[in-house]
């Protein structure tokens, strides 16, 4: 009897915790919308933590960005050719960048650098009870650490992802003209005419979203991070992991609704 | 410079350099009509309208000229509403056929004026106008008239055909 009722309790458990903790999450951002506008505005940090999170990450988003539209030309060339349809390659390559590749990529390379170290950050100063002095000096700790880096984050992620868009159509046709001899005119023209707003909307209504996930569970995980510098490597982990989870369920979800 | 001032300017530089970028992808890559030319409304019903969506391209001679903006059905038929530049001078006897880009592409719609003296107005209507063209309808006609043609049908199914017919 006790070996069918302990597995089940564990689910059960589980369970909980998994709808405790999601809920306890949410509170959390709440929590940090509302005090995104409540004064003081803290520009100065604001700025700075858009340093940090958008000029900061320009360098791997160009990297990654580069090798995308690289790779997704090669394949795509490669598939293409068999039918003589070389010239749908442009709008194949621009179309996928912009749509899935370029915010879903752009915001997990944010995640991975960004998030770990905002997470790391604000654990950091949990542990070492920095958030528990913030209380006791009347500055309210969420507001100064969470919503301040939640408008950096909404700011420069979107324009993060149109940079890894266009870098990755320019990477994309200059290895196309370059290296593999498709026509660059056709390319150009290809990729205007099947571009429309809608796509370029769809990436930036996507990157926004990407953008809170990317603050929201960084800072969450950092807030309420347990002791020790296991706990900072915890919340670290963690932050990246369900960041990334996050991006691409949340993608699969925008595109059935955008679509 | 301050620390604070530089990095000021770093993310005011990268603000700047994001929104012109996506501008850009906006405007010349993705067609953003900023500034909405004006367009008159014309009314044009087709017997079939094959793959036609809202949104596709109205074309005169290959250039864009307007998009399809709605589609219903009305009696058995495709009514439609086409969006065209205001500035374009359309004859009343002006042609509506509904094409595809190349064999398989995206099917728009061919305007050919016609030479009547007054002009397609606002609300007009195009009264000619030809269906789509569907290949798998063709490929039976073409099959139909050489099995009956008679004798050897260069399909295997070709035989059974003319039994349904006859």
């Amino acid at each position: 009897m006790q070996t069918i009722v302990a597995p089940i309790g564990a689910v059960g458990r589980a369970t909980l915790g998994a709808v405790s903790a999601s809920g306890r999450a949410t509170l959390f951002l709440w929590s940090m919308v509302r005090r995104v506008v409540s004064p003081p505005l803290r520009l100065k940090l604001i700025v700075e933590h858009m340093r940090f999170i958008g000029n900061r990450s320009v360098g791997i988003v160009l990297l990654t960005a580069t090798f995308t539209g690289m790779v997704l030309v090669l394949q795509g060339y490669n598939a293409l050719v068999r039918f003589g349809s070389e010239v749908y390659l442009g709008p194949l390559v621009a179309l996928s960048l912009i749509r899935e590749l370029g915010p879903v990529l752009a915001a997990l390379m944010v995640a991975a650098r960004a998030g770990s170290a905002i997470a790391a950050t604000v654990a950091g100063m949990r542990v070492t009870e920095q958030i528990d002095a913030l209380e006791v000096m009347a500055v309210d700790p969420v507001q100064y650490l969470a919503s301040t880096r939640l408008l950096a984050s909404v700011l420069t992620v979107p324009l993060l992802g149109t940079i890894f868009n266009l870098t990755g159509i320019a990477a994309a046709y200059l290895f196309a003209t370059l290296v593999l001899g498709v026509d660059g005119g056709t390319f150009a023209s290809s990729v205007r005419e099947a571009v429309q707003w809608s796509d370029v909307s769809i990436s930036l209504q996507k990157t926004l979203v990407f953008a809170v996930f990317i603050a929201w569970i960084a800072c969450y995980e950092g807030y309420h991070a347990q002791q020790g510098a296991r706990g900072i490597g915890q919340a670290t982990t963690n932050a990246v992991v369900i960041v990334s989870v996050l991006v691409l369920a949340g993608d699969y979800v925008m595109t059935a609704f955008l679509l | 410079m301050s620390d604070h001032s530089r990095a000021e300017l770093a993310v005011g530089a990268f603000v700047v350099v994001g929104l012109a970028g996506l501008a850009y992808l906006s405007v010349s890559i993705g067609g953003l009509e900023l500034f909405e030319n004006d367009r008159i409304q014309v009314g044009a019903r087709f017997a079939s309208i094959g793959d036609l969506k809202t949104g596709a391209v109205v074309k005169v001679a290959g250039v864009k000229v307007g998009r399809v903006q709605a589609i219903r059905l009305e009696d058995y038929a495709a009514e439609t509403k086409l969006a065209i530049d205001a500035n374009l001078v359309l004859p009343s006897d002006t042609i509506a056929s509904i094409r595809t880009e190349g064999l398989l592409g995206e099917s728009y719609v061919l305007l050919r004026p016609g030479g009547a003296e007054d002009n397609l107005e606002d609300g007009s209507r195009i009264g000619q106008t030809e269906p789509a063209i569907d290949l798998i309808d063709l490929l039976v006609k073409y099959a139909l008239d050489s099995a009956e043609g008679g004798g050897e049908s260069s399909e295997g199914d070709g035989g059974g055909m003319p039994d349904l017919f006859e």
